[in-house]
């Protein structure tokens, strides 16, 4: 890689251990991906929690603190893997929960907003077109190249740390221009009426591509005016197959024609139907019919999301022996409070948990173990591809059907 | 097996070269998702792999699922003893290759389906990340 004199510096160790440490490592992450030089970035979102970091993770950044680490670009964090407030009756260890806190207070030393939130771009920031950026979070980056059109990949922990050590990112991959055409078009000839829908087109679109270096075009959706909630809930579920990007004729920034999404290149189209949309729902299957708990969450609910909620359940009462749980970040949660949505999903029995993603939360078998959780009913198709690991047995609904059942208790 | 089937050429490699036996998932891999980081075990229900553990052997898989954790996570995996001692996909994605690099264990990218195929037969395989190959062993 060409480095510039500023980088050669870095690597020289004029900036610190902690730099020369980041940038070494960025060389060799460059390398791999034959990236020619560094690309200097505005902003970082790093990812970092005790529950998949360990007491290594929690370390490294320590020996980044001790040794004077600065991070030299506004930075926030991602969502908790720890409820604070809640934690406890969870049942979360205490020795996780102290932790967890450890890594919050290292990585705000080192300069980080803690922000704990996979909906920094509705909550936090939202970058310009053609903006480089170095986004953690599969869901953020997906939402950043696609509704924003600025410039990120997949940057995971120390690779977002690294970044927001040295204010830059090897360029590879969607800072360059040439991977952000179009290569597979997908025309929609089915209803999206709710965010639900919008995750099942992102399941049938992700599972059909499965490539980080591909860019589907979706066609005739600009009808349905979707919104952020929708555009995040479509780009959440493509990220968990891997996508990065995605382009919707009509609506992203890159792509006000289909041929401005494709760059004029005559692609392979797959229309997605009524039907296709149909047995997707129809794949979540289940057993037992009881809702155990009903999760709104990954990736963490907006304010307009909790204010549909709380329309949803006005003068209703959650099922006895079903939990509703709501994750959102604590800035959203003030704002909520404030409009008098909280204390509605309260009182009809819903739970908030702030700061976190319910699919991350630390012992999360155990808590499902404690509460005799089986069936899991969500508007989420992300959270549904990835609480399986936990042994739930995940069931798609519409959000106006999960309140239903929510009340209910029972899928049937 | 003839003697050029068992060479397979990769278009991107990290690492120290490593000889090593051979696990394969199908339909892709997240080591947030799905390994039990607490047994070190696959916990995939339904699949045929559920329960084993990968430890100090290759694995071969399709394809790199989401997950950014997978940078934190493969480092993790190593220091417990439950990390595979390389990885290998037919698409990979930059999490896991970020998180490869991290933790020091050989990762290599970029074939087609039919070498996934002939892999997929392997019990033993040698990965040259600098030479850009794949030996199948045996």
């Amino acid at each position: 890689m060409k480095l510039n004199a500023e980088e050669q510096s870095m690597l020289d160790g004029e900036y610190g251990e902690p730099v020369k440490q980041a940038i070494e490592y960025q060389i060799r992450v460059g390398k791999y991906f034959n990236a020619k030089r560094f690309v200097p970035v505005t902003q970082a979102h790093i990812t970092a929690d005790i529950e998949v970091m360990g007491d290594l993770g929690l370390n490294f950044l320590k020996g980044l603190t001790n040794k004077a680490g600065k991070f030299t670009v506004p930075t926030t964090s991602n969502a908790r893997c720890i409820e604070f407030d809640e934690g406890s009756t969870l049942g979360q260890k205490e020795e996780m929960i102290a932790k967890e806190r450890k890594v919050i207070d290292t990585v705000k030393d080192l300069g980080a907003m803690t922000i704990d939130t996979c909906i920094n771009y509705q909550v936090a920031s939202q970058p310009h077109i053609n903006e480089h950026i170095a986004w953690g979070d599969t869901g953020t980056v997906i939402y950043a190249n696609s509704i924003f059109g600025s410039r990120t990949n997949f940057e995971s922990g120390p690779a977002v740390i690294s970044a927001a050590l040295t204010g830059r990112v090897p360029e590879y991959g969607f800072h360059l221009e040439e991977n952000r055409k179009g290569s597979i078009v997908f025309d929609v000839q089915a209803e999206l009426n709710d965010l639900a829908d919008w995750g099942i087109l992102g399941r049938i679109i992700g599972a059909k591509v499965f490539d980080y270096n591909q860019v589907p075009v979706i066609t005739n959706v600009a009808t349905f005016n979707p919104d952020s909630d929708d555009l995040k809930h479509l780009g959440a579920s493509m990220a968990t197959w891997s996508l990065a990007m995605f382009h919707v004729v009509g609506v992203t920034p890159e792509a006000p024609t289909l041929e401005a999404a494709t760059g004029g290149k005559e692609l392979e189209v797959i229309t997605i139907t009524e039907e296709d949309m149909t047995n997707e729902y129809k794949s979540f299957e289940y057993t037992d019919p009881h809702a155990g708990v009903i999760v709104l969450s990954g990736p963490q609910l907006s304010l307009n999301e909790i204010a549909k909620v709380a329309k949803l359940l006005e003068g209703k009462k959650i099922a006895k022996g079903t939990t509703l749980i709501i994750t959102t970040p604590a800035s959203t949660y003030t704002q909520a409070e404030q409009s008098g949505f909280v204390n509605t999903i309260r009182q009809a029995g819903g739970i908030f948990l702030r700061g976190v993603c319910f699919y991350i939360l630390d012992g999360l078998t155990d808590i499902r173990k404690k509460n005799q959780w089986s069936t899991l009913v969500t508007n989420s198709v992300k959270l549904a591809n990835n609480v399986k690991a936990h042994r739930f047995i995940p069931v798609v609904r519409t959000t106006e059907d999960c309140i239903d059942i929510a009340v209910k208790g029972s899928l049937e | 097996m003839n003697k050029i089937k068992n060479v397979i050429p990769i278009q991107k490699a990290f690492g120290d070269p490593i000889t090593s036996d051979v696990v394969v998932l199908t339909g892709g891999f997240s080591p947030r998702y799905h390994l039990n980081r607490v047994t070190g075990e696959f916990s995939v229900e339904g699949h045929p792999i559920d329960g084993q553990k990968v430890s100090g052997k290759i694995l071969v898989c399709d394809y790199a699922r989401g997950g950014i954790a997978a940078g934190w996570a493969l480092n993790m995996l190593k220091d417990k003893g439950f990390a595979p001692s390389a990885l290998v996909f037919m698409k990979a994605n930059p999490v896991m290759v970020q998180g490869a690099i991290f933790a020091d264990i050989p990762i290599a990218e970029g074939f087609d389906e039919a070498y996934f195929e002939l892999l997929k037969q392997s019990t033993r395989i040698t990965l040259d990340a600098e030479k850009k190959q794949i030996i199948i062993e045996s």
